[in-house]
């Protein structure tokens, strides 16, 4: 691996002057399990001086539950989270979503917000510089999708324009269901928006001299079913081939509300909307499953290689729907 | 001559496993150094280009770096290859895939090696590749070797399969594809060096075969034979890669013109980018039997790609050949193998050579043609079966120890349980059930080749007994099987045998760790071996007790008179008086199986000695919707000839039904886009199926203590029996390897 320097902020304002200060040369450090991967095989052109450790700033790792709902700090680890006995008794979905992520050695290291900024995984992207040299395409600025000709097999079948890498957190999905917020702090100060808003097809709205700081995540009701289920092609450390989180409010055996995500299966994570209006109003039974299986992937384009995709996807969703808790 | 059986068929602790557990065994890139210069490959970006110019001036005055060499630093022959030799250490003219070596950088340390290797400049010019197979035969095909890029013909013909068909009353025809894999021994390839007091270069490798290494390492220097020395390390598995010079020319060419203590150890991306892959297989298989079952002709087009070098490619054609037809008589045959250079990555030896392809096109058939005929698939194998008598493909009569009938027997109750049971469908409206069989057999040792094992024993002057052996362990246990197998014959425990393994200073050439062969034939080599000593020990008590030879054994450190086992002379006592009279007390045992080569034109011939027999019985469950697929069960009858080391008969049925599982559902190496684990599914404890293993011991007579072998058998029927399993469950088939989600996905939709 190349060299570079490490540097401990002691605060997120000293660590969003470092950044400043090291002008586009400086990266934060959070677990590092996706970034050091990343430097170690060279895969983008441009390579840090400077990785700037967030593990040094105190409390924000904290997990708080409040009458409100619950605050994350950005640096609370993946397996603190799976572990949480009040995440597991309120927000089952993400317990689960963490749990999910690749090993128990990665869940020490893996922080949340590491897990909602880390880097796509499409093969073409992450290719090892030292192995015949790194391929520069769409998403690095130069060149073209290698995907779209290439294999596809696990790239995106919705919402894919110009790259068709999949966002790859597990724990995206069952905080948008979950209505997350993320705050986010920087130059200019703290700004806290939806996590739906965070993602962007190219990764996230995340400027040069910000971080995560936490995320918000509000109390669900007494009335609140959670699923999320996560389908790969290996049991365990492995990345979703699909995955679906979904938070329905269950009222009189009526379901009042919906909200449903995919992961997996598009650049950022999928709000399935079209499914959601259908299953709203009326009682979860086998055809309304059905029917908001098929909507869930109404216009998907998948590309050669992925049309299985879509047959998994239905079936999660009627699943997850279906599942009684 | 006598033998004691106590040390034979107990599962006593394996050699080294406490230096395991606790972390004492030294790999190769354990070996502390003083100073040691780390070594890096400059490798090709390129599939097939001509190396114009390779300039290191900049590179060579980087900080820390000792010296760039390239091709013209080797001083004698740059080419190797165990078969045949064409595939240089570094490249001169042109490479041939990515990831061929044209520099290698030696440096200070590792960071100073890879940023000099960054800054070699190679300067190609990009030639036409070409990565299919049959595209590489067509006459406009860019040539990747002179001679042309048809490497190797294997035919095998018996009989007149064109006209047996017409009078088949069944016949199935298809084609099936598997694709490269790699070996993922867990750890990286790994040697050091360094140059002794004598001049010796000495280096410690992660290697499968030692003897050739060294071989291999003194042609490429020019050096005599014995300035070289390679030590085997621990080393952690191979399958079939560490069967090529990974690094240990590399390490040579650096102790040879630096004399100074060198390390090469490869990163994971390097062994998925340098080191051999499994051959990707196409194979078209037209089989036709008879209302009764029985087949009568089989024609089988294979085409083999091997990548940009020969490496094992020759023995996987053949073997493929030879085991075409699977563990079942067939009269008439028409096999032709072609192996063909393409600009993919090398395909070498991997655990099967070519086997566990075939054997997913043979067992396809036979489930073909059992559902045409309307028989069961455990019938049809039954009926085909070869038994003792029996005529292979290749002409050769099996004389004896032909157990593939007793291991289908043993499975037999198992698969009918599962049978009834599949149609129950579980707690899911989703998923459905099925049960597979799959079978194999398989040739020990190298096809229609000698390849002979030597052995050494000495007895000290104190009694103690010291067995020799050039016998790589990567893991198998083959130093625990080889150390029994000196004691079960010198009437010792195992663990009174001092072994001294692997050394090319100090052991004879045992061949390769490779083709299941180091049981029977590096056993019968330790048996002979061992059996001379013993000889040598009676006689000498014959001379002093005034007995017969054939009334007297040896028993714990002893001889004794079986008439009254209170009269015994102590071997020390013995070795004493031999060493008096100038007899050697170090004894050379020497075993070479008795095959014949295989007619060019024909095939025939006797490719192997004796054959190793398995069947497994998969039971999946499939997630219609998903794809998903869930092994279950899969039940393992091996025929061993004998287990002499029972729980290592075991542990190498579990490896071997893993590796099957990941061949069968999800391995797949991707050239270019397969970089590493990240990309490169094997299946995990979680993904694992209950296995149940079953040893079928059909004795094996030219075996040492009837033993055969069951390295790669282990593995073959896996992947067969799943696919038949997956094929019952859905009512599809699947012809490509693996059978990933979307492959499961698409013949679950047609099957509407
Ligand atoms: C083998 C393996 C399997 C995996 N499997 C899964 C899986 O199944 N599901 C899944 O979801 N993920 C998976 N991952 C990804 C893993 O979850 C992430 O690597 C991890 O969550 C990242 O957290 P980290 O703290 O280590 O981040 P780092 O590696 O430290 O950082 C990742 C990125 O986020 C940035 N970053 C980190 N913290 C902040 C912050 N507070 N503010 C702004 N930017 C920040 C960094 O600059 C960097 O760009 C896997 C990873 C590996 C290596
Ligand atoms: S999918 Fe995106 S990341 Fe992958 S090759 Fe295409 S542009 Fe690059």
């Amino acid at each position: 691996m190349m060299p570079f320097d490490h540097v401990n902020a002691g605060s997120p304002g000293e660590a969003v002057d470092l950044l400043t200060s090291y002008g586009g040369k400086g990266r934060l450090i959070a677990g590092g399990t996706d970034v050091l991967g990343i430097l170690k095989d060279r895969i983008l052109p441009d390579y840090p001086d400077v990785l700037i450790n967030l593990k040094t700033i105190p409390g924000m790792d904290s997990i708080k539950e409040s009458g409100e709902g619950l605050n994350i700090g950005a640096l609370a680890k993946l397996a603190d989270i799976a572990s949480s006995p009040e995440i597991k008794a309120e927000y089952p979905a993400l317990s689960l979503a963490a749990e999910s992520v690749a090993s128990p050695e990665i869940r020490t290291m893996a922080t949340i917000g590491g897990n909602l900024c880390q880097d796509v995984r499409c093969w073409y992207y992450r290719y090892p510089h030292h192995m015949g040299g790194r391929m520069l395409c769409f998403r690095k600025g130069v060149g073209p999708c290698y995907a779209v000709k290439g294999d596809n097999r696990y790239h995106a079948v919705m919402g894919g324009k110009k790259c068709f890498a999949v966002c790859p957190s597990d724990t995206a999905i069952a905080l948008c269901a979950l209505q997350a917020k993320i705050s986010i702090f920087g130059g200019e100060g703290t700004r806290t928006l939806p996590l739906e808003k965070f993602f962007t097809p190219m990764g996230n709205v995340l400027r040069s001299n910000e971080l995560v700081k936490e995320i918000l995540i509000p109390k669900p009701t007494q009335e609140t079913r959670q699923a999320f289920i996560k389908f790969t092609e290996r049991k365990p450390v492995d990345f979703a081939v699909a995955s679906i989180a979904c938070v329905l409010e269950i009222l009189g055996g009526r379901c009042m509300d919906a909200r449903i995500y995919l992961g997996g299966v598009a650049p950022m994570p999928w709000h399935a909307e079209a499914a959601e209006r259908i299953i709203k109003g009326g009682s979860l039974d086998d055809p309304t499953a059905e029917e908001a299986a098929l909507a869930s992937v109404a216009g998907a384009k998948p590309l050669k290689g992925n049309a299985y995709k879509i047959e998994i996807v239905k079936a999660l969703v009627k699943r997850a729907l279906l599942r009684r808790q | 001559m006598t033998e004691k059986v106590g040390a034979i068929g107990s599962s006593i602790p394996r050699r080294g496993a406490l230096d395991r557990l606790t972390g004492a065994s030294m790999f190769s890139a354990d070996f502390r150094l003083e100073n040691p210069l780390a070594l890096r490959a400059v490798r090709s970006p390129h599939s097939h280009a001509r190396v114009l110019r390779i300039d290191t001036e900049e590179a060579s005055r980087m900080p820390g770096v000792a010296r760039i060499f390239t091709a013209r630093d080797i001083p004698g022959k740059n080419l190797t290859g165990i078969i045949n030799k064409d595939r240089p250490l570094l490249v001169e003219d042109k490479v041939r895939f990515v990831g061929d070596p044209v520099a290698l950088v030696a440096a200070e340390t590792e960071e100073a090696a890879e940023r000099a290797a960054g800054a070699v400049n190679v300067l190609y010019e990009v030639l036409p590749a070409v990565y299919d197979p049959a595209d590489a035969l067509a006459n406009e095909a860019p040539l990747i070797h002179e001679k042309g890029n048809l490497l190797f013909r294997r035919r095998v013909v018996r009989g007149d399969a064109a006209s047996a068909f017409s009078s088949c009353a069944v016949v199935v025809e298809e084609t099936y594809r598997t694709s490269f894999l790699e070996h993922c021994y867990l750890e990286p390839d790994a040697g050091a060096g360094w140059v002794d007091a004598d001049g010796t270069l000495v280096i410690i490798a992660s290697t499968q075969n030692p003897h050739y290494d060294h071989s291999e390492v003194a042609a490429l220097l020019g050096v005599e034979d014995g300035r070289i020395r390679i030590i085997q390390a621990a080393t952690g598995g191979g399958f079939g890669s560490k069967l090529d010079l990974n690094m240990q020319g590399f390490i040579g060419l650096a102790l040879y013109h630096l004399q100074r203590p060198v390390r090469c150890v490869y990163s994971r991306e390097e062994t998925f980018i340098a080191t051999s892959k499994r051959h990707a297989l196409i194979m078209e298989m037209k089989t036709g039997a008879g209302k009764d079952g029985r087949l009568h002709a089989m024609k089988c087009r294979i085409l083999c790609d091997t990548g940009a070098y020969g490496s094992y490619g020759i023995a996987v054609a053949s073997r493929a050949a030879v085991h075409a037809g699977g563990p079942y008589e067939i009269e008439h045959v028409d096999t032709e193998v072609l192996c063909v250079y393409t600009n993919n990555p090398v395909a070498g030896a991997m655990r099967g050579f070519g086997t566990p392809q075939v054997a997913f096109a043979h067992e396809s058939q036979m489930d073909l043609l059992a559902e045409k005929l309307g028989m069961d698939p455990f019938e049809i194998r039954r009926r085909n079966a070869l038994r003792v008598g029996s005529v292979t493909a290749t002409g050769q009569k099996l004389e004896a120890s032909v157990g593939i009938g007793e291991c289908l027997d043993a499975i037999k109750e198992s698969y009918e349980k599962a049978r009834s049971a599949r149609s129950d469908r579980g707690d899911s409206p989703f998923t459905c059930r099925g049960v597979g069989i799959g079978a194999m057999w398989y040739g020990i040792g190298n096809t229609g080749m000698q390849n002979p094992s030597t052995a050494q024993v000495e007895i000290d002057l104190d009694g103690a007994v010291t067995l020799y052996t050039g016998c790589a362990d990567i893991g198998q246990g083959s130093t625990t099987v080889l150390a029994q197998i000196a004691a079960g014959t010198l009437g010792l425990a195992p663990d009174e045998i001092r072994m001294i393994v692997a050394d090319t200073k100090l052991t004879t050439n045992a061949g390769a760790t490779s083709a299941s062969r180091q049981t029977y034939i590096s056993g019968n080599a330790v048996r002979d071996a061992a059996a001379k000593l013993v000889d040598v020990l009676l006689t000498e008590a014959v001379d002093l007790m005034k007995v017969p030879k054939n009334s007297l054994a040896v028993e714990g450190g002893f001889v004794v008179y079986k008439g009254d086992t209170d009269r015994r002379i102590a071997f020390s006592k013995l070795a004493a008086r031999a060493r008096r009279k100038g007899i050697p007390l170090r004894w050379q045992g020497y075993f070479d199986p008795v095959t014949s080569p295989l007619n060019p034109d024909t095939g025939h011939g006797e490719p192997y000695a004796t054959y190793a027999y398995a069947c497994h019985l998969a039971e999946v469950t499939v997630d219609i919707t998903t794809g998903e697929v869930t092994v279950d069960r899969v039940v393992a009858a091996h025929d061993v000839g004998r287990a002499i080391h029972p729980e290592g008969v075991v542990g190498q049925i579990c490896g071997g039904v893993a590796m099957g599982v990941g061949f069968a559902l999800m391995e797949e190496f991707k050239p270019g886009v397969t970089a590493s684990f990240k990309d490169y599914h094997i299946p995990t404890a979680n993904d694992m199926p209950e296995v149940v293993p079953l040893i079928v011991e059909s004795s094996e007579p030219t075996g040492p203590f009837g033993a055969k072998g069951v390295g790669e058998p282990a593995l073959i029927p896996t992947a067969p029996a799943v696919l038949n399993a997956l094929s019952d469950a859905l009512g599809k088939r699947i012809y490509h390897l693996p059978a990933n989600l979307e492959r499961v996905l698409e013949a679950a939709n047609k099957r509407g």
